[in-house]
């Protein structure tokens, strides 16, 4: 990806295929009206984009690449079919596709692969993550190049809840909403409930950050009035192989930045809470890397 | 339309997933997990140290960028590399500065460092960066001298030499530093402050004795920095030099970054906090800078005593120093009446910077990758037209004419017999049975392979 000019690297991460380039301008097949014939047309210096048949995008037709993002991401919504959208919940252990369809999870038109949309503070969709396999077998969530890491979960956002938790990863997050949409508090501890209103969802917000390491400090002004909740995972502490030293397991060095940076900012929340999973921060009776996911779907 | 529209029915059967009671049990207990923040966190950064620097020396109680816990190289390189265009140059600076802000309260000789480079290369960046870690760093653009006579009502010390003890003194502007009209005097105090002793009376009643004082000095300016020579403050010091000459492609991509970081800074304004005067990416390289200078100090004692030192590493110093005192050497008015400097502090100042640059970089010994890095000093300590010289005469065991040395070194004729005759002096060089032809002597021949080549 680093020999693609970097104005193309988030359509080449998507799937488009240039072909040809004149001046400044490169090609290829339109991804949204798939015609063949290099209608589709992207500076690589400004990296506004155009397709001179369908002319997709704004009002005048094409756009910056959050225009193609965005673009790209209704159109993978629209044909993304719900039953591989149910079996991908299940794989991810949750009970059903809800939380996915509102969290904007779709099948890319292009890759095939899983795309989950990243916000900014002003709930604007600002990168797409692909959900792919990694050369080591794993599986990675990758953000659009060159466009940063953003939340995940915000277009659900409401300013009039006065809860907010913050999870790491997408599925600790859909997985949370998912019972919190489902489950009310009750004499009896939380109980089921059809009723979106009565729900515990009602009053809280769910975001998602990338990793333990991503928080950026404009994204604080989220929690300014609220009660935060920052649910991170169980990461043992872990020895540097080089030097040998201790260091604190990533969830919960995650927690006490995000913590710091409330504090430096200035930012007043209502409250604060921390998971806790142990005295250190990790529960040493359970796998490290141990998460809310893990906990709430499989015990 | 959509290439990869499907409608495939599940292939596989649905998981056993766990039903919705039990999720929402464990959901309660999830959420009783919930706990306020440990007190320690709220305290500030780093364990309650920022803040700190308004106290100190009477430093005036700016605002401060707060600092971010950063306790692995690797990990601040990354933030640097987002911030601006890295190179090697910048990183090995870097980790020096470090290693001698790091080395400061530690028994034996300073590691006081000049950091060369052209104007623009970064140099002030990085001071920046360490600044932010105020219980540990002075940042003092003008310097009129290391004493005060001033007399407050409390008789409160309100010199340099007392703000700056147990500290790193960071001059970002070396160059303005030459032209100040008491060089002499600052540059004097100085040379008593890195002995460790310095005392100065004044009429109105105020005598200073600073003993035991330990404080390092950064000094980062042009090449025009050379010219604090041996015979004032200059062997105390130790160059870094950033960056030799400025790329024409290097210098094209920074460029390029320089004018997308600009179109972008001119979407925000500045709120007047510190975090707010850089872009976001260089703030947070220099707040984790700052954490991880005060991670350092901290730990200092217990990271050098991890490090492993091979009696090798030991020698190879040895042979550092020995080297950038002959290197160093330089004639005096009369053109050849004088002594090259002895070596054991140029030995100490090294293996002290090996030690520092392993714990800096994280490392259990002092390793290739340590000698490397220190290396780098050792040549940028030693450049100079000596430095130049051997390298051309070390390629010609049968010597070379004084005529073509002159063409190959680009002096004047006069200028390099005297110093040839200089270098003859102090065993560097020697001539043929001719007298006609310069050579290296075969010995000290020995010494710069050994050194030059690590």
């Amino acid at each position: 990806m680093s020999d693609i000019p970097e104005k193309l690297r988030p359509y080449v991460f998507h799937g488009v295929r240039f072909r040809a380039s004149k001046n400044n301008e490169v090609s290829a097949s339109c991804p949204f009206c798939d015609r063949e014939d290099g209608k589709f047309s992207v500076n690589q210096v400004t990296g506004q984009w155009r397709c001179f048949v369908c002319a997709e995008g704004t009002a005048k037709g094409g756009g910056n690449v959050y225009t193609f993002i965005r673009r790209m991401h209704e159109i993978s919504a629209e044909h993304t079919d719900s039953h591989e959208l149910t079996e991908f919940a299940h794989n991810r252990g949750l009970l059903d596709a809800v939380p996915m369809v509102e969290w904007g999870v779709c099948k890319s038109i292009l890759t095939g692969s899983w795309l989950i949309p990243g916000y900014n503070v002003q709930k604007h969709l600002t990168t797409l993550y692909q959900y792919i396999k990694h050369s080591d077998g794993s599986m990675k969530l990758l953000p659009t190049p060159t466009l940063r890491h953003h939340m995940m979960g915000l277009g659900l956002w409401s300013d009039d809840k006065p809860v907010v938790y913050v999870c790491e990863g997408p599925w600790d997050g859909m997985a949370l909403w998912e019972c919190l949409c489902r489950g009310k508090n009750s004499p009896d501890g939380i109980v089921e409930t059809a009723s979106r209103a009565s729900s515990l969802a009602s009053q809280a917000n769910v975001f998602s950050i990338p990793g333990w390491g991503t928080f950026f400090e404009s994204w604080l002004a989220l929690f300014s009035g609220r009660i935060v909740n920052i649910m991170l995972d169980s990461d043992h502490p872990r020895k540097n192989l080089k030097t040998g030293r201790v260091m604190t397991g990533g969830g919960w060095k995650g927690t006490e930045r995000i913590v710091r940076m409330v504090c430096d900012k200035g930012i007043v929340p209502q409250e604060v809470n921390v998971l806790t999973w142990g005295p250190e921060g990790f529960d040493p009776g359970r796998k490290s890397g141990y998460d809310l996911r893990d906990y709430v779907t499989s015990g | 339309m959509p290439k990869l529209q499907t409608t495939k029915q599940p292939t596989q059967q649905t998981p056993r997933l766990r039903p919705l009671a039990a999720r929402l049990t464990a959901l309660g207990n999830l959420l009783a997990l919930l706990q306020p923040p440990p007190t320690k966190w709220l305290t500030g950064a780093t364990g309650g140290l920022t803040g700190y620097a308004a106290t100190v020396g009477g430093v005036s109680e700016a605002p401060s960028m707060r600092l971010r816990t950063c306790e692995e190289y690797s990990e601040l390189i990354a933030a640097w590399r987002k911030a601006m265009k890295w190179s090697e140059g910048l990183d090995t600076t870097l980790s020096v500065m470090l290693a001698s802000s790091m080395s400061t309260q530690f028994l034996g000789e300073q590691l006081w460092i000049k950091v060369i480079g052209p104007p623009s290369c970064g140099k002030t960046s990085l001071m920046e960066g360490l600044a932010t870690a105020r219980k540990w760093y002075l940042s003092k653009d003008t310097i009129r001298g290391f004493h005060s006579g001033f007399k407050t009502e409390d008789g409160k010390d309100v010199s340099l030499a007392q703000m700056v003890k147990g500290m790193t003194l960071g001059t970002k502007d070396g160059d303005t530093l030459l032209k100040a009209p008491n060089l002499k005097q600052i540059l004097a105090e100085g040379r008593a402050l890195y002995d460790k002793v310095s005392r100065t009376n004044y009429r109105n009643d105020v005598n200073r004795e600073y003993t035991g004082h330990r404080m390092t000095w950064h000094l980062a300016g042009t090449s025009a920095l050379r010219e604090i020579d041996d015979s004032e403050l200059g062997a105390r010091f130790l160059d870094v030099v950033v960056m030799d000459k400025i790329e024409d492609e290097f210098e094209d991509e920074v460029g390029w970054r320089a004018a997308q970081q600009e179109a972008r800074n001119m979407l925000h304004l500045s709120d007047g906090k510190p975090e707010s005067q850089h872009p976001e990416e260089l703030a947070i390289a220099m707040a984790l800078t700052g954490g991880y200078l005060d991670f350092l100090r901290v730990n200092a004692l217990e990271l050098a005593q991890a490090v492993r030192v091979d009696a090798q590493v030991l020698e190879q110093c040895n042979k550092f120093g020995k080297f950038t005192a002959f290197m160093r050497a330089r004639a005096g008015r009369d053109g050849e009446n004088a002594e090259r400097e002895f070596s054991a502090r140029l030995v100490k100042q090294y293996t002290r910077l090996a030690i520092s640059q392993a714990v800096v970089l994280n490392k259990e010994e002092v390793d290739e990758e340590v000698l490397a890095r220190v290396h780098k000093v050792v040549i940028d300590t030693s450049r100079g037209h000596t430095l130049d010289l051997i390298r051309v005469l070390s390629n010609m065991p049968q010597g070379c004419e004084v005529r073509a040395l002159t063409m190959l070194c680009n002096q004047t004729d006069d200028k390099m017999r005297l110093h040839l005759r200089f270098l003859r002096r102090i065993g560097v060089v020697e001539t043929d049975v001719n007298h006609r032809r310069w050579r290296v002597v075969p010995r000290f021949n020995k010494l710069y392979k050994e050194v030059d080549h690590v």
